[in-house]
């Protein structure tokens, strides 16, 4: 059932295992528009679980299912993301079937199309166009919802997603411009609210 | 506080389910004296448990047991193990209901009468009218505090996103806008403060201002000594004797222990899903058909709403996080016209769901990724949402059916809900998505 919903992890640490997976990227590398679609792979890093070149492509797929700029979604952030996958994969064989096949069938359906594996289909919209197809298995859900939670779900990343987050430490947005936008009309006044519930 | 009745106490009235109904009979009952036990499948919450997340509210509350989607609904494919968000312990759903407490209108009531024969649709009129049970949607609206001519209480002041929804209402020509009728405090009633405009309704209310069994009814209850709610006690199957009437419930315990809790009385308030079931896993020799069930209608013609969302990128900056998730409400289509090609209503209500649950919901189907759904997201703050709220036809194929062999930690059949939208709903969203 490959939509359905997992549950969410609690949230992501930051950067953890940096080290041990080494990362040869630079974060000049990461701030230098990668992730506009060209000169792929823009990582490279040591992975035994299901080969380096496999998560590259892993990559590539984080990137493109939530494609954001380096100012809103660090590289960093999609190669933490991908790299709890391969954990994931390393602790459990299912897991690892699963992203292993899935990365070959993904290749597999690049050569088809473009004559070239996935990473270096050049086009954003051609990749895109790759995945619509695999969208509903469970292979690219993984990735999904890996986004879901680690990017939208992620406190940093929100003020660069334009999202506030709570107001409990200020005790709500009625003291926080809970009704503050001066380009439409004000709604009702207290007195006209009071006035509607009159008997 | 921690009254606790005997398994052979059979002189009490056995409540299954704390959420809206359970919680308020539970407490109606212990305040004239009468006894009961209140039998909740989920764990005891309070507002300690309330924190301003959505994913982590989702995962601690929601009913998350192994349900199946069926029918030709979106459901099955987006959530084909979530049928319905639905919460499991103290207070139920009414700790993240939204807080909407409208009455029937007076033509839903007569529908049959008004619309004649709906082909495919098994449309009755109520044995009621609006007029008799007004005096019982006030004494309800008094007890939850609706605001509203009943209590007096001005509904809630405008947010961002209610303004920017009710201006392009405005300009299309509707004129019933408002932000109410909504249980939710807009000034302190009832010993609870008035909504500071957390905008986290559907994860539970941190402050108390909306009314939820959790907060109100069921410590009222079991402050009398009267009431024991019994949580993490899951109820499998109602027993009863020779002659047909209940005798006990049989319920797993938090440690999976099976329990058998005599009654005199036996209440099933487990929701739209959950209580059919129930009464059909009770089947006997006797009922074979499952208990209450010899007009063949238990689980069956199954309603949840013609629902959808829609969310709008606006000019400037609407910020719909601040604010009350659902308070603001269009009513101008609610009337019964079938000249627009549809019966029966819908509403437009404010939908003001954070970045988290948006970026499920903007597109919840297997679909809801890519380059333009990561683009609307980064204009988070642009954004507004209404959800379209119309009355879906009951159906009789539309239910709650038992899976013939996959069975849920208790050895019970899993439900599978089954919901395909009739006609007038594909036509009725149609319309709402024109306007
Ligand atoms: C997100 C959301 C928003 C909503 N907003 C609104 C709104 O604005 N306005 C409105 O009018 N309605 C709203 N609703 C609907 C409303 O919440 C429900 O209709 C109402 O809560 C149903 O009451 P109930 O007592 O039947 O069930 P619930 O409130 O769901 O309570 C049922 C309880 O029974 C327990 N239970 C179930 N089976 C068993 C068993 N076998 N043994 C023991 N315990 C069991 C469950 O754990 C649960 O706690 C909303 C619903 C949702 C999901
Ligand atoms: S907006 Fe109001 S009702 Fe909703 S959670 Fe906040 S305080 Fe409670």
């Amino acid at each position: 059932m490959s939509t359905d919903h997992p549950r969410a992890p609690s949230r992501p640490q930051p950067a953890r295992r940096l080290s041990r997976r080494h990362f040869l990227m630079t974060t000049a590398v990461a701030a230098g528009g990668a992730v506009a679609g060209l000169a792929l792979p823009v990582a490279a890093w040591a992975n035994d679980t299901i080969g380096t070149a496999r998560a590259d492509t892993m990559l590539r797929v984080m990137r493109d299912t939530f494609p954001h700029g380096p100012q809103i979604v660090s590289l960093a952030t999609y190669q933490r993301l991908v790299e709890a996958m391969l954990d994931e994969a390393a602790a459990d064989e299912g897991v690892k079937g699963l992203l292993r096949d899935g990365v070959d069938d993904l290749d597999a359906r690049a050569r088809a199309a473009f004559g070239r594996p996935f990473t270096e289909v050049a086009e954003d919209y051609e990749r895109e166009g790759i995945l619509r197809g695999i969208e509903t298995t469970p292979f690219f859900q993984k990735f999904r919802w890996a986004g879901v939670f680690g990017i939208y779900n992620a406190p940093d990343l929100w003020p660069a997603l334009g999202y506030e987050g709570p107001a409990s430490d200020v005790g709500g947005f009625l003291h926080a411009g809970f009704s503050d936008i001066d380009w439409l009309p004000p709604g009702p006044s207290p007195e006209e609210l009071l006035a509607q519930v009159q008997r | 506080m921690t009254t606790k009745f005997d398994l052979d106490d059979d002189s009490l009235v056995v409540i299954i389910g704390s959420g809206a109904g359970g919680g308020t009979l539970a407490n109606e009952l212990a305040q004239k004296g009468i006894k009961s036990v209140v039998l909740e499948a989920g764990p005891r919450f309070g507002q300690e448990d309330i924190v301003n997340d959505e994913w982590t509210m989702f995962n601690k509350i929601s009913w998350l047991d192994k349900r199946i989607s069926a029918g030709e609904w979106h459901g099955k494919r987006n959530h084909p193990t979530l049928p319905a968000w639905i919460v499991k312990g103290y207070g139920g759903s009414t700790i993240h209901w939204a807080g909407v407490a409208l009455r029937f209108q007076e033509h839903e009531f007569r529908m049959r009468t008004l619309n004649g024969d709906i082909p495919g649709a098994s449309v009755a009129d109520w044995p009621l009218t609006l007029a008799e049970l007004a005096p019982y949607y006030e004494a309800a609206e008094r007890k939850m505090g609706v605001t509203g001519k009943t209590t007096g209480m001005p509904h809630l002041p405008w947010h961002n996103s209610f303004r920017v929804l009710a201006e392009g209402a405005r300009r299309m020509g509707y004129r019933d806008i408002v932000s109410g009728p909504m249980a939710i405090n807009s000034v302190e009633n009832d010993g609870r403060p008035a909504c500071q405009q957390y905008g986290f309704c559907m994860s539970g209310c941190m402050v108390g201002a909306k009314w939820s069994t959790m907060i109100t009814e069921l410590p009222r209850a079991e402050a009398t000594g009267k009431c024991e709610i019994r949580c993490d006690a899951m109820a499998l199957k109602i027993e009863h004797d020779a002659t047909g009437k209940v005798t006990a419930v049989l319920y797993a315990d938090g440690a999976g222990n099976i329990q058998r809790q005599k009654a005199r009385l036996v209440c099933v308030a487990g929701n739209a899903i959950e209580s059919p079931r129930l009464l059909l896993n009770s089947a006997s020799s006797m009922f074979p058909d499952g208990l209450a069930n010899s007009s063949g209608q238990v689980g069956r013609n199954y309603m949840t709403h013609n629902s959808a969302g829609v969310f709008a990128e606006l000019p400037e900056k609407v910020h719909m996080n601040r604010g009350t998730t659902v308070a603001g409400i269009i009513s101008d289509e609610a009337r019964n016209d079938p000249s627009r090609g549809f019966y029966a209503g819908y509403r437009l209500e404010i939908l003001a769901l954070g970045l988290p649950f948006l970026s499920v919901f903007l597109n919840p189907s297997a679909s809801g990724w890519g380059r333009e759904h990561a683009q609307a997201l980064e204009k988070y703050a642009y954004m507004s949402g209404t959800w379209i709220c119309g009355e879906d036809l009951p159906q009789a194929g539309n239910g709650i059916t038992l899976h013939p062999s996959e069975t849920d930690q208790h050895g019970l059949p899993v439900p599978i809900v089954t919901k395909t939208p009739h006609i007038n709903e594909v036509n009725m969203a149609a319309h709402a998505y024109e306007q």
